[in-house]
């Protein structure tokens, strides 16, 4: 079999925010409090079962939340194929902070169509009880940075009960997988290859040429 | 197996015995003990200098905890003062809740709680003394070992003196100070191994896998705080360029590993940026002071066709830091000047000086 295709989706948003915890929560199933800040960057990959019992491979990559540290978006965003913009529902700070991480995420990405550029909002730690950014102002953010065919979704999750967090990349595997292109058969194996939709704007092939997802 | 001495001497030290001879061994630990302890005595930084930067470096905690202050300048410790709040201390907190995560099984909750209160301190007390610093984050990190082996008190100073002096490049107003030391990683690999170097260039890979190494001297990475404590001994004696030329030696020592991966950018990033764990760190750090020799930070920087800034703490750590005579007080002026004005970009003036 070929490489498999990968999607690469980066994780911002300020520090203590939970990113590391949501990938944690993704990929192991499980919260722990003894966790560090992440410095630099790095990635995990995850398969992801879509409703239709396809396959997508995300390469999630994890960042540090200090905004000194967003200079090295140039080398850990590059590539992208998705976002996801991260904030504590407890912390109104890091909400409004949103506005100049994806800024900054599309400046140093630089996608070909910035406005349709694939991003879904997650507002973290629901389960603790001292709210102070409401639904209604997550939604007012992601309706003003919607673009023509990218709508933005937002999430609300608990990395710590593991609420919402598969739901939540499950979409963004879909956001960037929405046509099959080819069918292929691959010995006993089916293979669908996928194109996303930037990869469609944008047909850049050095990377990652397709996105080829194993099914059944 | 039969009880060694050897091991209890190095208790909460890092390095693995390779030697057959354990009794040749425990000889040599012997006499090494008994010269760190005369070079205290004496207060002969250049000597502890020496012993930190070789061998098993300092040994154990217990010898760390007298000879460090005397490398980094701090005997008299700091006190927490009332003082403005600085405004990264929001961020510190943020980190210093995560810190302490690899606190040896068993280490009680109550116990955790005390450190990370303590760290708050000594970091708000750094930062609190010279505003102009940014911290950032693995700053906690370089503090939790301070705080570790030197108590708290101690553990200020300390701080302050490595912030000011030898990792000052990472707390100016952005990270490109220290991310052009960084840079320096590509041109050592450029001259020792062509081969890692051309494999690196091909595949795209920028030095950042290795960026928490150098600013928090691997102690962001590293579970086994002796050995940790072993490359403090080394990174606190030596220019602060030296932990890039750790990162270097690190590629190279993985360099069959390395050439057998696919050319993926974001593989060989991952793969590089994790730290191998169970490497021999005396070992490492031989090699390393030997690509230190090799190519000097002034070589090195003329090598690279870019030298850092004359104001980088690579190029002052002889004039500002390594040449005090052992009671001169630390003068922190030129370092608060520095830290005060905006990031130019001048090279160095007189390369020789450097060293």
């Amino acid at each position: 079999m070929k490489s498999k295709d990968i999607l690469k989706v980066v994780l911002i948003g300020d520090g203590g925010v939970g990113k590391t915890c949501l990938r944690n929560q993704l990929i192991h199933r499980r919260f722990t409090n003894n966790y560090k800040a992440t410095i630099g960057a790095d990635f995990i990959t995850k398969e992801v079962r879509l409703d239709n019992g396809r396959k997508v491979m995300l390469q999630i990559w994890d960042t540090a939340g200090q905004e000194r540290f967003a200079s090295l978006g140039v080398a850990f965003y590059r590539g992208a194929d998705a976002c996801v913009l991260v904030y504590d529902v407890n912390n109104y700070l890091t909400f409004e902070h949103l506005d100049r991480w994806r800024t900054e995420f599309l400046r140093q990405a630089s996608p070909n169509d910035p406005l349709e550029f694939p991003l879904i909002v997650i507002g973290n730690k629901i389960d603790l009880s001292s709210r102070v950014v409401s639904r209604r102002q997550a939604r007012a953010f992601a309706d003003t940075y919607s673009g023509k065919t990218m709508k933005i979704k937002c999430f609300e999750a608990s990395a710590k009960e593991g609420i919402n967090v598969e739901a939540a990349f499950e979409h963004i595997a879909r956001m960037v997988t929405p046509e099959v292109i080819d069918m292929n058969m691959m010995g006993e194996e089916e293979c669908v290859v996928l194109k996303s939709s930037l990869e469609l704007q944008n047909d850049k092939s050095e990377r990652k040429g397709q996105s080829c997802c194993m099914g059944g | 197996m039969p009880f060694s001495h050897t091991k209890l001497l190095r208790k909460r030290t890092s390095g693995i015995s390779h030697s057959s001879n354990e009794t040749k061994e425990t000889a040599e630990l012997q006499r090494r003990i008994h010269m760190i302890n005369n070079a205290i005595a004496r207060k002969d930084i250049a000597e502890l200098r020496k012993l930190a930067v070789t061998g098993p470096g300092l040994v154990n905690d217990g010898l760390r905890r007298l000879a460090w202050p005397l490398l980094l300048r701090c005997e008299k410790g700091g006190e927490v003062r009332e003082a403005d709040e600085h405004s990264d201390e929001a961020q510190a907190k943020l980190d210093v809740e995560r810190s302490f995560v690899y606190l040896p099984k068993g280490t009680r909750t109550t116990a955790k709680k005390q450190y990370q209160r303590d760290l708050q301190e000594v970091i708000a007390c750094v930062l609190r003394r010279h505003l102009d610093l940014h911290y950032y984050q693995g700053f906690h990190d370089i503090c939790s070992v301070l705080l570790i082996v030197l108590g708290k008190q101690l553990a200020i100073a300390a701080a302050e003196n490595i912030a000011m002096f030898l990792l000052r490049d990472a707390m100016l107003d952005s990270l490109e100070p220290i991310l052009r030391q960084l840079m320096l990683l590509d041109t050592i690999l450029q001259f020792e191994d062509p081969q890692i170097h051309k494999f690196m260039t091909e595949s795209n890979i920028l030095p950042y896998f290795g960026l928490s190494w150098v600013i928090t001297w691997c102690s962001h990475d590293i579970k086994d705080v002796g050995k940790v404590a072993r490359l403090f001994d080394f990174f606190i004696s030596s220019n602060p360029l030296m932990s890039v030329y750790l990162a270097a030696r690190l590629v190279i020592s993985r360099r069959q590993e390395l050439l057998m991966l696919e050319r993926d950018n974001a593989s060989i990033h991952t793969f590089l940026s994790k730290f191998p764990q169970n490497i021999d760190i005396d070992d490492i750090i031989a090699k390393t002071q030997g690509l230190y020799n090799k190519y000097p930070p002034a070589v090195l920087q003329k090598l690279s066709g870019d030298p850092l800034d004359e104001t980088s703490c690579v190029n002052t750590y002889k004039r500002h830091w390594s040449s005090l005579k052992s009671n001169a007080p630390v003068d922190y002026s030129l370092a608060d000047l520095i830290l005060s004005i905006p990031q130019t970009r001048k090279p160095v003036r007189d390369i020789s000086e450097v060293r």
